[in-house]
Formats: structure tokens, sequence, C-alpha cells
């Protein structure tokens, strides 16, 4: 079962890293994806299949400094 | 280095020996960067590579590592002369640069370790998706989190994947109307610097995934 940011998302299995974003409310632009152990770059977001054990990490930045 | 070297009396010869030789790339010089670039400074940080377009801005002296008579002055100026006058051996590139799409990796080519110390959400994102997908061994310790008056302990370091490692409490944005209070902003540069030093030092081993908390 696919895990986003340590939580079990079986609906996410088969839709694209893009689509899990835009469900979950993250703005892309915003974010640093990883999914097993690796970074997923920008331009691949769209084509990024989640897999059935994928492990998503999602970080988003938030400003202030 | 001055003799007696008293900072080799602190950290003892190798930290020593390791720290000036190494090199940090520093991109933002607001509240994060200013107190990163001086906390390293203060470290022995041999050589740093700063980055910033902005002057500095008499709201910007609540929280940033910077005077009255720097007002107006080129951020990379105003914190160059700071660090010379910490330690004259210190080596700065300086670069009064605006960072985007086309520039970023250029910018950044000759560093293996990278403080992304930006204000801006958008930012901070490019820097750290670029500096991850399009090099194979540049490190990022970047920040995100960093607003309003939680308590210190929610600002933790987190060695999120091979080669990042994120600062600050992950949530409390400005966008949201919370405040930037400087020690607050400070915390989060203090966990940059100190794992930055971590990994210069060999206790940290930024390739290998192991999260921290």
């Amino acid at each position: 079962m696919p895990k986003v940011n340590g939580q079990e998302r079986p609906e996410f299995v088969g839709l694209t890293l893009a689509e899990l974003l835009v469900a979950d409310g993250y703005d892309w632009q915003l974010v640093a994806c990883e999914c097993n152990g690796g970074i997923v770059p920008r331009s691949d977001f769209e084509k990024h299949l989640i897999s059935a054990d994928e492990v998503v990490e999602i970080v988003r930045f938030v400003g202030g400094g | 280095m001055q003799e007696p070297d008293v900072l080799t009396q602190r950290i003892g010869r190798k930290a020593r020996v390791q720290l000036a030789e190494a090199r940090v790339g520093i991109a933002g010089l607001g509240g994060l960067g200013s107190n990163i670039a001086v906390y390293l400074t203060r470290s022995g940080i041999g050589s740093l590579h700063l980055i910033d377009f902005d002057r500095v801005d008499v709201s910007n002296l609540n929280r940033q590592h910077y005077f009255r008579s720097d007002l107006g002055k080129l951020k990379v100026e105003a914190l160059g002369r700071q660090l010379r006058d910490i330690n004259p051996e210190v080596i700065l590139d300086l670069d009064a640069v605006c960072v985007h799409e086309e520039n970023v990796l250029a910018l950044f080519r000759q560093e293996s370790l990278v403080c992304e110390a930006f204000d801006q959400a958008e930012a901070k994102a490019l820097l750290v998706n670029t500096l991850l997908a399009d090099t194979t061994d540049t490190v990022v310790v970047a920040a995100s989190g960093v607003a309003g008056t939680g308590s210190a302990r929610s600002v933790v370091t987190r060695h999120v994947a091979p080669r990042f490692y994120l600062c600050g409490d992950g949530v409390s944005e400005v966008a949201s109307g919370e405040p930037l209070y400087a020690p607050r902003v400070a915390l989060c540069a203090a966990q940059q610097a100190l794992i930055v030093i971590r990994i210069i030092l060999g206790m940290e081993d930024p390739f290998k995934h192991t999260e921290l908390e």
C-alpha cells in the first residue's frame, strides 16, 4: 500500500504524482517530492505513477526567512 | 592563521583544518542566510559563496544580521564586511544576483554544500528541486517554517532524503500572517549551520538516508 508522508493511501495507486499533489491540496511549485528514496524532478510529476508499494515524502516549502 | 590560533585551541587541529578547507554556498542573506554566514565564519569555515540581490532595508533589522550603518548597502557587501571583521582570512565569493530558473545551476555549479536561505517559498522550492534533480552530489540544507512564536522544540532538523536536510517546523509561514521573530529565525539558521558543520566534520553522511529526529 502506498505511503504518503507516513500515512497509508491506497486510493493513489496508479495515479500520477501530479494527481496526488492536486488531491492533497499541494501547489506543485512549492514542494519537493521524494519517491522511494529519490527526488522526482518537477518535469516528471505528470509522468510518475504511484505504485502499490510507493513511499512518497512531500516537503512543502513555506515563506519566511 | 594567527598564532596562537585560539580557534584551534578550542576545536582541535583536525576540525580546524577540515573547516578551513570547506566551502559553503548560502542562497539568500536574510534572517536565515546572514546568521548562517556569521555562525559558519565564527566556526572557521574557510570559504563562503554568498548570493543575494537585495540591499539592507530598515525592515530587515528585526531579525537579519545587519546594522543601521548598513542601510542601503548590498547585503553581500554589508555581510562580507562583518565576516571579514570576524575572520580576516575567510575567502568570500559575493554574487549580488537574483536566483532564477535560468541561472541557478550555473551559480551553484562549484558548490558541494548549499544552504537554502531564501524568504519566498517558490524560490526555496526552485533551488532545492534543481540542486537535487539536476546535480548528482550537491548537498542541500534547506529551511521551511520559521514564522510565528512557536516553541523552540518545534524547530527541528530532518534528513528528508539523500543530500537533502530540512530545518524548521515545516508549517509556520509568513503568508498566514505570522510575524518573524529574530530568535526563532536564528534557531533555524543555527540548525542549518550546525548540520553543515556536522557534515564537514564527517559526523553526518548526507548520502546515507537515515531520518534524524
